[in-house]
């Protein structure tokens, strides 16, 4: 499964990696980042949901509390390489080099949230997530 | 990652966010560029967001002694 973290738009950047970053694409690397949030806020708020045991999660297709704990681990690595992207995005003033530390900082969290979404087990619920994120399998 | 990839992603599936749904609520209010100070208040907004997540990630963590 493939899910889309970086926008489009980035491919403009992605061409030219290490060459300086006018406003547009400034702009264009502050909406991955908020993608990648964004991203990131819905699973959490919808693996939380599926943990075996809660009353919200399904009957079947729950999140076993051992996966849980893998899942919390991936995602407090993934939110700590976003923030480490808002702060190189946010110090970039345009016509600064930087793209490609960004790019790989995505690139983390973009493996993490593929690694999340294989570990939590199928279900309604997930299917709506992924539906959400526009992945495919 | 690199620059290849990202373009391979984009011929592959030529995937989006589902419009209308809650991750593309977040995002279509910043897709228009209304200038770094627009994008810096964005950044600032979502890093709050980010810290919160973290802690609450942490604080569950070390309840069930799995904390990093």
């Amino acid at each position: 499964m493939k899910y889309l973290i970086m926008s489009g738009v980035m491919v403009a950047m992605a061409s030219c990696p290490g060459t300086s970053v006018p406003q547009a694409q400034r702009h264009q690397a502050v909406v991955s980042v908020v993608s990648a949030h964004a991203v990131l806020s819905a699973i959490q708020d919808t693996e939380a949901l599926l943990v075996c045991g809660r009353v919200s999660a399904p009957p079947s297709g729950c999140v076993p509390q051992a996966t849980h704990l893998v899942v919390l681990n991936r995602l407090l690595s993934a939110f700590e390489y976003e923030k480490q992207l808002v702060g190189l995005v946010r110090a970039v003033p345009p016509g600064s080099p930087t793209t490609r530390e960004i790019f790989g900082l995505l690139g983390q969290v973009q493996d993490l949230v593929d690694l999340i979404l294989a570990d939590i087990p199928p279900s309604a619920l997930k299917a709506n997530l992924v539906g959400q994120l526009g992945g495919q399998s | 990652m690199n620059a290849s990839d990202v373009i391979a992603w984009i011929r592959l599936g030529q995937q989006v966010f589902a419009e209308g749904s809650k991750v593309w609520a977040q995002i279509k209010p910043v897709l228009k560029d209304s200038g770094i100070e627009v994008d810096n208040a964005q950044l600032d907004s979502l890093a709050l967001d980010t810290d919160q997540r973290i802690a609450r990630i942490k604080a569950e963590l070390n309840a069930t002694g799995e904390g990093p």
